[in-house]
């Protein structure tokens, strides 16, 4: 594969280049906000899990841009690069301080929209990456609940799997409206998707916590499709289609067609921001420096080494064995001479 | 399928847990019988005797950890670090006690034998190994800092922790007392999930993404890898031992095998300064570096036969069944010997290479002519024939007689043949195109050509360096057709095929991984034995004894050293023959054919709706990053089969088995990429002409947008005609097929655009019959035709529809999925409907659950619905 390869599969990708967003995923949140103005008159935003950064880029153009006002904070536990007009808190989002620390950044007040896009680092096996993703949203929701005024919006992602209705069915208690937003610049074969929850009107008597919710339902069977109050496909206007192949020499606006500034001729640009730092670090250096491939190495060399033991070994034994080889030295020579005679 | 840890007495008892992801402890027993604890994933039963009891959903969380204490309460750890006390009589929750930790785990360890004494070891995702002690009731866990990425998985001894961990490593803790890791080793390149420690040995089972079992030894402070064991059975999710040198290794594809992990014998030498050897059955053909050729009564070298000096170079047939060796020296003289004789020539000119095949012998001279010699029985050389190669430069590799035919190949990936009894001088090439010749073998040595024995349809098949297996044959008009070619996956451990082995009836591919001899099972499509055998030009035999022992006879160093190859070393217990998640799936009347992301395609039969019951005829690699598929049965006897897949790069493959004897391996196999910019292959449908008769036609839709539809003619692939959908509609990711009056035919098209567009093709004519758009705006993502004609569509919303007749006017709602709709399919005029959301609707309102965690796909055949994804399961 081509390193043009990946640019023709995934538009989104390459238009994320493009227009240097950090990463695709900028454009799920604009199509989101596109369809439903959930950004419309916010000041006051939380952008959980946010590295590498990418929807904390749309707040601050969406919101910082149009107004100096607004504050946005981001929360992470990675450091990421700076954005203008957003304040980035490393921590961790299960913990109270944390919540606090947001709330002190709103002088005391409380957010209008929590977003959030975060991921557990996908393993591969999905019933563990989307019970993690369950997991997260529940955090994420945890802290949501103790710095969001009533009537305000959370955005999360969620795997649609097994079980997952259950998490809409406690959403529903917190919102008015608990809605499920599918970008087209997400792909159709990746069961990712955005609740969507309006108008925050937690029970009567609802204390946050940052320890487990209690579950009301527990058996999906019992729940129907309709304890969601819709499925949205947002960005359908935008014309790109993420499983659609797009070959180099098209131009690539967004909209589809819009005006665009810069010259339209293809030209391979590399990712904005590159993965931040993955746990595997050190292996991978070690990997590189080829101490992998040695260790491979030592594997034969203890093989070789135990096969050359084995053959001394042998070759003391043979030494006592020698001189029978079973037939006259003679009669060899002499069926020889009779073969090379021939 | 997933089992993660614990220690089972016997197979049959695995098999069945196999839906229980976790499997903690076993054989306690309990007023007097054996009782095992399984724990889904968040479900706990348990199984006595042959009974398992399972309790549903008791935890909003997954368990992560259970163990049975001293006086018999069951204490079960969910992910978020709550310890509940159950009794042991009906799992009820006695005591619930929460961690000072919220946050999710994946994995723990629970040391101790009363709740006072308890030691909980976590693995937090941030890579911490958290350490609760319940003592007097404290809540606070202490964080053993060393993993740089999230833990996955812990095990024990009496004395340690081991970890393994997202950054790579396995570390060893003191239980005792924090005293910082123990040790820290690295070893795997990817992902490890699982671990199993074997106290009693001191030794360490990790596994994971890689696919390989790596084996640790470990000391009190030190852990050392001692060896590799590589499957190509998936990502690894979980090794047990069940016998003390057997472990079970489950992958998470559902692949579940037993892997001997007792030492391979080692190889031992047979003789030393060998410059090479052959065997003429039982007789030991050795050249020593002192060009000294002697021939032996057998390997004992007891007793020497036959004697001559001056030997330079030594040939025989690479294949166990060897009776015949040639030797010559430097220059004219050559020593041509069978079992029976021995016969010396003097050639014309000086001699460049020999090889050999059966009783013949192929010559190449100085002078560039080529001599085909026979030695059979009788006493006599016969001459059969001359014939010059088309450039000097060649040099024969492999050959083998066929009839009339001598076919050749050379070192340099050219295939010839040439009719012995005809006065042509002058070879042809079996594949008249170069380019195609050229991107068969790669230009590398042809390095094995084998007639199938047992039929007599002039069947042979040829393996190449390059890594490819190919199929010829014979053709009555004296032709030779390319049936097949088809390449080994990097998974299959397969580099350098260079023989075929049959043994105990069973068909096997002898090859070189890197540095390794790899016995390859060409039914089962794995590699069942791989040994280190020292890189380098190899030279080497297969042997096989009167008990049935296998033996790889090799030269190392000048050594000739003998191998005992151990053909059950990797056995499957229950057999997936996937190793990532099935993508798609399409079923004719009696046969499924299933494809996965790694590029396997399999065809299985005798389905029913009993999951366990079904069994793989057929699996092949067949292409990486296979996305779909489609099979077609006609209703000859026997059927031919056809099978159509697509995957990336603008290529799909088709195939036709004919008759049922998959085990043969013989089939007709074309690749075809007409123009690869037009992106993946997303569908593929075969035309059927009438009912059960072949269409000798296809269609394909591209990601690009474009649908194409292909006929089959001579052999050959056609392009016929070309749609391009209008911009903006979208993809044709789903398409159907109907079949109109005479010769033509409709192609339905659901997009990812959510548009419904209907082509009629007539011959070279196509036609847009309608368009239309959807109201359900998400797309299409799945769409099917019932019996009565009506349209069926589902979105990625999750709503299923349908229209009240062929027309494309009105539709109703007809099932709501909570997530993408991935399959639909009529069975007995009900329509049935999977979706991510791992629910099976159909008509009547019934509402099922699939086990398969990411459905992909649902397809039938006339037995039963297969709902694929990660594994597969039949309703």
């Amino acid at each position: 594969m081509g390193k043009t390869s990946r640019d023709k599969r995934d538009i989104y990708y390459r238009l994320a280049k493009e227009y240097k967003w950090r990463a695709r995923s900028a454009f799920k949140l604009m199509q989101i906000d596109d369809e439903f103005h959930i950004l419309k008159g916010v000041t006051k935003a939380v952008d959980l899990c946010a590295a590498p950064g990418s929807w904390s880029q749309v707040l601050s153009k969406r919101l910082y841009e149009v107004d100096e006002n607004a504050k946005i904070v981001a929360i992470d536990l990675q450091p990421m690069a700076p954005i203008p007009g957003v304040i980035q808190m490393q921590g961790d989002i299960t913990s109270e301080e944390t919540a606090n620390r947001v709330i002190e950044h709103f002088s005391g007040e409380k957010a209008d929209i929590v977003i959030c896009d975060g991921a557990p680092d996908v393993t591969g096996i999905h019933s563990l990456d989307e019970f993690m993703q369950a997991e997260l949203i529940l955090a994420a929701f945890n802290i949501t609940s103790h710095v969001l005024k009533n009537d305000g919006t959370f955005l999360a992602k969620v795997f649609r799997s097994r079980n997952s209705s259950l998490l809409y069915a406690q959403l529903k208690k917190f919102f008015k409206h608990v809605y499920l937003a599918k970008p087209r610049s997400s792909r159709q074969s990746s069961c990712e998707a955005f609740v969507l929850c309006k108008n925050y009107d937690p029970p009567a008597g609802f204390v946050p916590t940052m320890k487990r919710t209690q579950l009301d339902v527990t058996d999906p069977a019992e729940l129907s499709a309709d304890v969601i109050d819709g499925f949205v496909t947002c960005g359908d206007l935008s014309g790109w289609d993420s499983e659609q192949s797009y070959s180099l020499d098209i131009e690539t606006s967004y909209p589809k067609g819009s005006e665009k500034d810069a010259s339209n001729q293809y030209e391979f640009k590399d990712v904005v921001q590159p993965p931040t730092e993955p746990a595997y670090k050190e292996a991978l250096a070690m990997k590189k420096m080829g101490i992998f491939s040695k260790l491979e190495h030592d594997l034969e060399k203890a093989h070789k080494l135990a096969v050359a033991k084995e053959g001394a070994e042998r070759q003391e034994k043979s030494q006592e064995e020698k001189g029978n080889i079973g037939l006259d030295d003679k009669l060899v020579e002499g069926i020889e001479s009779i073969v090379l005679d021939n | 399928m997933r089992l993660n840890s614990g220690n089972l007495g016997r197979n049959e008892e695995v098999l069945e847990a196999a839906n229980f992801a976790q499997i903690f402890f076993e054989d306690f027993e309990e007023n007097g019988s054996k009782t095992a604890i399984f724990c889904a994933d968040n479900d706990i039963g348990r199984r006595k005797n042959e009974f398992v009891k399972r309790v549903k959903q008791l935890f909003p969380e997954n368990i992560i950890g259970c163990k049975k204490l001293g006086n018999k309460d069951i204490v079960v750890l969910t992910s978020r670090s709550v310890l509940n006390v159950l009794d042991p009589k009906d799992f009820s929750v006695k005591k619930s006690i929460q961690c000072d930790y919220f946050a999710t785990s994946l994995c723990s360890y629970i040391y101790g034998d009363s709740l006072d004494s308890l030691q909980i070891f976590i693995g937090s995702v941030e890579g911490d190994l958290m350490e609760w002690k319940l003592k007097n009731e404290n809540k606070k866990p202490i964080r053993r800092k060393g993993h740089k990425g999230m833990i996955f998985a812990i095990s024990a001894d009496s004395q340690n922790i081991f970890t393994i961990s997202d950054d790579r490593t396995l570390r060893m803790w003191k239980i005792e007392e924090d005293s910082g890791c123990l040790c820290t080793v690295y070893g795997h390149t990817a992902r490890p999930f699982s671990i199993c420690v074997d106290e009693a040995n001191q030794m360490i089972f990790t596994g994971g993404i890689e696919q390989t079992i790596f084996v640790w030894k470990y000391s009190e402070n030190s852990i050392e890898l001692v060896r590799k064991i590589g499957l190509s059975i998936g990502t690894i999710r979980s090794i047990v031992q069940i016998e003390n040198s057997k472990l079970l290794v489950g992958s998470y594809e559902g692949a579940l095998v037993t892997v001997n992990i007792s030492p391979i014998e080692k190889s031992f030498e047979i003789c030393k300064n060998v410059q090479n050897f052959a065997y003429l059955s039982e007789k030991l053909v050795i050249l020593d570096d002192t060009n000294n050729l002697t021939v032996f009564k057998n390997e004992k070298m007891a007793k020497i036969l036959f004697r001559a000096e001056n030997i330079r170079y030594l040939t025989s047939d690479s294949s166990s069944s060897s009776n015949s060796v040639a030797a010559w020296n430097n220059e004219k003289f050559v020593i041509f010997m069978n079992e029976m004789n021995v016969l010396s020539l003097k050639m014309s000119s000086n001699v460049i290479s020999i090889i050999v095949s059966g009783c013949y012998f192929l010559v190449k001279l100085v002078d560039g002519f080529v001599r085909l010699y026979s030695l059979s029985d009788s006493q006599n050389l016969k001459y059969l024939k001359k014939f010059k190669l088309a450039k000097p430069s060649m040099i024969p590799s492999k050959f083998i007689i066929i009839d009339d035919f001598l076919v050749f190949g050379t070192t340099h990936g050219e295939l010839y043949y040439i009719q012995i009894s005809t006065s042509s001088s002058s070879p042809e090439n079996v594949i008249k195109n170069r380019k195609i010749e050229k991107s068969l073998f790669g230009d590398k040595e042809i390095s094995k050509i084998h007639k199938i024995e047992d039929l007599d349809d002039g069947i042979f098949m040829v393996l190449a360096k390059n890594g490819t297996w190919s199929t010829f044959q014979i053709t009555e008009n004296r032709e030779i057709l390319l049936l097949n070619s088809r390449s080994f996956s990097a998974n299959m451990r397969i580099t350098w095929p260079c023989e075929f082995l049959e043994i105990y009836d069973r068909n096997y591919i002898v090859g070189f991984h890197g540095t390794s001899l790899v016995i390859w099972d060409t039914i089962k499509g794995i590699s069942c034995f791989e040994i280190y055998c020292g890189g380098g030009n190899r030279e080497w035999k297969m042997r096989e004894n009167e008990t049935n022992e296998v033996f790889f006879d090799y030269l190392s160093h000048g050594i000739l050293r003998r191998q005992k190859i151990d053909l059950e070393m990797v056995e499957y217990s229950a057999d997936i023959p996937h190793s990532s998640s099935i993508v798609s799936a399409s079923g004719s009347r009696n046969y499924l054919a299933t494809v996965s992301l790694d590029g396997i395609l399999s065809i299985s039969s005798k389905l029913s709706g009993d999951s366990s019951n079904f069994q793989i005829d057929f699996s092949m690699f067949a292409g990486e990053n296979l996305l779909c598929v489609d099979i077609f049965e006609s209703s000859e006897n026997p059927a031919e089969i056809w099978v159509i897949t697509g995957g990336g790069k603008s290529t799909f493959g088709i195939w036709k088995f004919l008759g049922t004897n998959f085990e043969r391996n013989i089939f007709w196999h074309r690749n075809y990429c007409e123009d690869s910019d037009e992106g993946r292959v997303v569908a593929v449908k075969f035309v059927e002409k009438n009912r059960g008769e072949f269409g000798q036609e296809f269609v394909v839709s591209f990601s690009s947008g474009a649908i194409f539809t292909f006929s089959i003619e001579n052999n050959e692939i056609i392009a016929k005609n070309r749609i391009r959908l209008d911009e903006n509609v979208g993809i044709g990711a789903k398409i159907e097929i109907r079949k109109g009056q005479g010769e033509n035919y409709e192609i339905l098209v659901g997009t990812s655009g959510s548009y419904l567009i209907c082509y009629r093709i007539d011959g070279k004519n196509v036609e847009k019959i309608w368009q239309k758009r959807l109201d359900d705006r998400s797309g299409v993502t799945a769409l099917c035709f019932s019996t009565k004609s009506e349209i069926i569509i589902g979105f990625d919303s999750g709503n299923v529809i349908t229209s009240q007749s062929s027309s494309p006017d009105s539709f109703q709602i007809l099932h709501k999925h909570l997530s993408t709709v991935v399959g639909i399919v009529e069975k007995d005029s009900n329509i049935y409907s999977v979706s991510l959301d791992c629910q099976i609707k159909n008509n009547e309102g019934k509402c099922e659950n699939t086990r398969i965690n990411m459905p992909n796909g649902m397809t039938k055949t006339d037995n039963c619905i297969i709902v694929i994804g990660d594994g597969l399961e039949t309703f």
